[in-house]
């Protein structure tokens, strides 16, 4: 399960940077997925109990997928997870 | 053996295979933001042959025949494709096919890369003599490079398992030993998995159940028109007969056959094999491919070659559900049109993958060397193909995109992954 949050954007008018939100629910345990926008990709991150885990790539569906494997999760599943990117 | 005379596209104003393939793909990668080196990998295919060889007909004249085996994609495992034998062969269609399987393989999560082949020939001019004779000097060609472990051709167009059956024992005769693993879509009693023959058939049969369902209308009852009856239209117009669907339409090379009432799929194989086409059937009405897919049916099924629906003949299509049986039947071009009638595709790489999967279980078990029950490949076929659709499903309707796109999508982000993953070398 998923629950999208607004995203934050940096308080800049042209940031370096933006921060997208998701929620991510796995076997019962709600996690925060942050997946940060570069001019040159993406980088997420998701909190697991041995530490945050962190998957870079210019798609960031393959950022997630990186960062959501060591939970168990598939590349169609963290897809899902992060949904549609506004360009 | 499924040859059709159907016409590809309407001439240059539609996209070919190649075309097609990578309009699909330019999409997909644009959709998941594909890294440029990525894609540059991904647009091209890793390896690819054309060999000549000369065979003794059975009047003694020799002729040339040109083939080719292309492997588009090997970072998921060995790459893994059909060999088709159609007069109108060439590389470019090589290229797109080998590119659709690797999608297809990525898309059901089966541990292959996509390759594809074929012989420009016309198989149905050639005796069985001489079919074996080009097969086997065709399989000597691509010694080394095809393998259980490298290459695993299958059944296409104009290929069957006997065809399958002399591939293996070529290659096998050249290795001292047997060696099943090398191709999959063999008879039975030569490893060949139970469920094989119908299963690209099944998977048709069971994504189209799918979509009609997510369409609010049910199999039983549906009206189906059929375009091919081949080694997938044949089953798939069978197993849809077998669940309540109504077939209204059929056509093969030799023509079409339509009947409002309802056509017996038993009739008309019976008839096929003593007459080479269905067309003339008895108590059936002739139809052409034109009328066939303008048919007010519920349900068609493209079941014979690439670019049969274009930006040419969409606006002519009454089905409310369109099952791609074949690879690449319908154009780029002719999607958006489609989309914009409501008329809801399952796209290739997802309908047809029954036989890839079921290869994908004939060669693990050529590898355990143990055989699996009917019952079993058919359990575990509807298991992988329903979770693919159900993938393309939920990420079609969250991110409200067509169901190729969202099909595409998860297949080249798996062998972006995998490519990645494994680096560049040296």
């Amino acid at each position: 399960m998923t629950e999208l949050l607004a995203p934050h954007d940096a308080a800049t008018a042209q940031p370096a940077w933006q921060l997208e939100r998701r929620a991510v629910t796995v076997r019962g345990v709600r996690r925060p997925l942050r997946l940060v926008r570069f001019e040159a990709g993406w980088l997420a991150s998701v909190d697991t109990e041995s530490g945050p885990t962190l998957g870079a790539d210019r798609s960031p569906y393959l950022a997630a997928h990186r960062a959501l494997e060591p939970l168990g999760i598939g590349i169609a599943e963290a897809m899902e997870l992060v949904g549609r990117i506004a360009r | 053996m499924a040859i059709t005379d159907a016409p590809r596209g309407a001439g240059r104003a539609t996209p070919n295979a190649i075309e097609s393939a990578l309009a699909q793909f330019d999409r997909a990668a644009d959709h998941i933001d594909l890294a440029p080196e990525t894609r540059a990998i991904l647009r091209v295919p890793k390896r690819e042959w054309t060999v000549n060889f000369p065979v003794a007909m059975d009047d003694g004249h020799v002729e040339v025949f040109t083939g080719y085996r292309v492997q588009h994609n090997m970072a998921r495992g060995p790459a893994k494709g059909g060999i088709r034998f159609h007069p109108a062969t060439d590389l470019d269609e090589v290229r797109a096919l080998a590119m659709w399987m690797t999608w297809k393989c990525a898309l059901v999560n089966v541990p292959f890369g996509g390759a594809k082949g074929g012989v420009t020939v016309d198989p149905r001019k050639l005796s069985q003599n001489e079919l074996q004779h080009v097969t086997r000097r065709f399989a000597t060609e691509l010694q080394g490079v095809i393998g259980p472990d490298v290459d695993i051709p299958a059944p296409d167009v104009g290929t069957n398992a006997q065809t399958m059956a002399w591939i293996m024992d070529t290659v096998s005769m050249h290795a001292g030993y047997t060696v099943p693993g090398v191709v999959t879509g063999k008879p039975v009693g030569l490893g060949g998995s139970e469920g094989r023959a119908d299963a690209t058939g099944m998977g048709v049969m069971f994504t189209a159940e799918r979509a009609l369902r997510e369409a609010g209308m049910s199999i039983d009852g549906a009206t189906v028109a059929v375009q091919g009856f081949g080694n997938v239209g044949e089953a798939a117009a069978r197993l849809i007969h077998e669940r309540g669907g109504k077939l209204v339409a059929i056509t093969d090379v030799g023509g079409g056959v339509a009947n409002p009432g309802g056509l017996d799929p038993a009739m008309l194989k019976r008839f096929l094999a003593e007459h080479g086409t269905i067309a003339g059937a008895p108590g059936t009405e002739p139809i052409d491919n034109a009328g066939l897919l303008a048919a007010d049916v519920d349900l068609l099924v493209l079941a014979a070659l690439e670019g049969q629906i274009t930006a040419n003949n969409a606006d002519a299509v009454r089905a409310r559900v369109i099952a791609e049986g074949a690879n690449g039947p319908v154009t780029p071009d002719a999607d958006p049109i489609l989309a914009d009638r409501g008329i809801v595709s399952v796209p290739d790489i997802l309908c047809n993958s029954g036989g890839v999967i079921v290869s994908y279980f004939e060669w693990v078990q050529n590898l355990q060397s143990f055989a699996w029950p009917a019952d079993q490949v058919a359990d575990r076929l509807r298991q992988v193909i329903n979770g693919a659709y159900d993938d393309v499903s939920r990420m079609r309707q969250r991110d409200g995109i067509d169901a190729r796109l969202a099909a595409q999508a998860i297949a080249v982000a798996r062998v972006a992954e995998a490519t990645q993953i494994r680096g560049r070398y040296p």
